[in-house]
């Protein structure tokens, strides 16, 4: 057999797998050129099939907050139940009524969802199912409530559109209210629409989550707002964990376009860790972590330091010679010798966001007695 | 703006013979192609042929309608941007991603390849889909982007939010249990 012969009996994989495998996501396309390049996360197929087996009904509407007409979109429920609009001509008829999501017109908008069953990542969902989402959110009566109604116990269910660069949050109760957030607007809603919340529980507990688990997008606490959510993306999760323990490792959101190297000593695997992080363009790390057994030991002379916060812990920040850039923030207490050094401070002048996102998202971790080197 | 037009509504237009089938279908899927002949070809001149190619292709082989018009289009390129590289005889890493896909390919072969031995494509090619049926998705997503889109393996790492070296552990973990599979179903 030659590679010719491989490459040939690949090329003739059933259409089935390549449509589902072997191609970028059908709407990401779409997605890509919005976002301009910032949304490349794979777009959640799956979740065609998940929706695919829920009846949507299409209910009397009374469109109580209603913002933007949906003009150009034609959804397949969109002529069973029409708002009267006040500017409806007699050329219109009941089935061309233009019907109005409470949200305005975001279609086409990219989607994302996080829930219990799968946060801290997020669901993006395919056009399709954006776009049903829509529909049903279109055709349902919303019910405007007070601001200070009780919030209920229990899980909820957050959607995030991305609505043209005028994000904004939708977050389903379990006693089916929901709170629309954009920027400092806060409105609450009531829905029985039972479209709106099968489709809203699919997205938020799917059936096959194991199958789809390889396509949600890790997002750190701190991408979690109306923005953040649109370029957690644009970073990756590294974990980095000890040889063997007890010990320490760490996890941090490396920037696109950034790199990491790290090294163990072989003799102690357990002693010493240091990851250097850096612009992949650039020869010098920028920042260092480390973790040390034992502690980080440093010369007092010309040694200014003083007490922080670090991501919740508390830490003592080192400042060497009189310089106004920090040297070294050594985390105290029970995380003694976790270290982040500062390994050139005109990098970090030039890539102060990307450095700062990491500082901001690194997180150590204690690792019991055992074996991690697989 | 036009709307662009469903599937069904494209392979509808080709049963018809009716040839805005043609701008429709390049409309829809041009980019993807253009992409996956580009990733073999290396050249943007020649992936724009060989989409006409395609194309063409489309256009004498539809009727009959295939299931998934977006993976028969891609097939089609592929195998057109292949034949394309073989016959104008490209020096083995003059094109785009195929030398490097090659390379990795080869590694899953004995070092003496047999003349004689040939193979049944057919047979191979249901071998590694129950392969690839076998392992995890994201193995088989990562495979695929790589051995049918020649896609690189950055953009892999992109398309997937992957870190390039997982998808290179990934690509070469997934390498080494074909061989071992195709050894056992006696391919090697």
């Amino acid at each position: 057999m030659k590679t010719q012969d491989l490459l040939c009996a690949i090329g003739d994989l059933p259409q089935d797998m390549i449509e589902r495998d072997a191609l970028p996501q059908k709407g990401l396309r779409r997605i890509w050129m919005r976002l301009g390049g910032l949304n490349r996360a794979a777009a959640i197929a799956a979740a065609v099939a998940l929706i695919a087996g829920l009846n949507l009904f299409a209910f009397g509407v009374v469109l109580r907050d209603s913002r933007i007409p949906r003009s150009e979109h034609s959804g397949e429920a969109a002529g069973s139940a029409g708002v009267s609009a006040a500017t409806t001509t007699s050329a219109q008829t009941a089935d061309v009524t233009p019907k109005m999501c409470p949200w305005g017109n975001y279609t086409a908008s990219p989607v994302r969802v996080t829930a219990s069953a799968y946060a801290p990542y997020l669901l993006e969902l395919d056009a399709q199912t954006a776009d049903q989402l829509y529909t049903a959110f279109t055709n349902a009566a919303w019910e405007v409530i007070p601001s200070d109604t009780v919030y209920p116990d229990g899980e909820a269910c957050s959607v995030f559109v991305y609505n043209n660069g005028q994000p904004f949050k939708l977050v389903f109760y379990g006693d089916s209210t929901v709170q629309y957030e954009s920027g400092d607007e806060i409105n609450r809603y009531k829905t029985e629409d039972e479209s709106v919340l099968k489709l809203v529980t699919a997205v938020a507990n799917p059936d096959h989550l194991g199958e789809i688990w390889d396509t949600l997008i890790w997002c750190a606490p701190e991408f979690f707002t109306n923005e953040g959510v649109w370029v957690t993306n644009n970073y990756q999760h590294i974990e980095i964990e000890p040889e063997c323990g007890p010990a320490f490792g760490f996890s941090f959101e490396l920037p696109n376009g950034w790199t990491y190297h790290g090294m163990q000593t072989e003799d102690v695997p357990t002693g010493h860790i240091i990851v250097g992080i850096q612009p992949k363009d650039t020869d010098t790390s920028v920042l260092i972590i480390e973790y040390i057994s034992g502690g980080l030991s440093v010369c007092g002379t010309d040694l200014e330091s003083k007490a922080i916060d670090f991501n919740g812990h508390s830490a003592t920040q080192g400042f060497f010679g009189g310089d106004d850039m920090w040297g070294f923030i050594a985390l105290d207490g029970d995380y003694n010798g976790c270290v982040v050094k500062m390994n050139d401070p005109d990098l970090y002048r030039a890539y102060t966001d990307e450095a700062d996102i990491i500082l901001k998202t690194l997180q150590f971790h204690f690792y019991e007695a055992g074996d991690y080197s697989d | 703006m036009q709307k662009n037009r469903t599937d069904s509504e494209i392979l509808m237009l080709f049963s018809a013979h009716d040839e805005s089938a043609l701008a429709e279908a390049a409309r829809a899927y041009g980019g993807l192609c253009k992409g996956i002949a580009q990733n073999i070809l290396g050249s943007e001149q020649d992936a724009e042929e060989c989409v006409n190619d395609m194309l063409f292709a489309a256009w004498n082989s539809i009727p009959p309608e295939p299931e998934h018009l977006r993976a028969y289009l891609a097939a089609l390129t592929r195998n057109l941007a292949m034949n394309r590289l073989q016959k104008r005889h490209a020096q083995r890493r003059g094109g785009g991603e195929l030398p490097g896909v090659l390379d990795e390919l080869a590694e899953l072969l004995p070092a003496q390849e047999s003349v004689e031995q040939t193979v049944d494509e057919r047979a191979l090619t249901e071998a590694i889909a129950g392969f690839l049926r076998g392992i995890s998705s994201r193995a088989r997503r990562v495979f695929l982007l790589r051995y049918f889109s020649a896609m690189p393996v950055q953009e892999i790492a992109n398309t997937l939010s992957l870190n390039e070296n997982t998808v290179k552990s990934i690509l070469m973990r997934t390498r080494g249990k074909l061989r071992v599979y195709l050894q056992k179903e006696g391919y090697l």
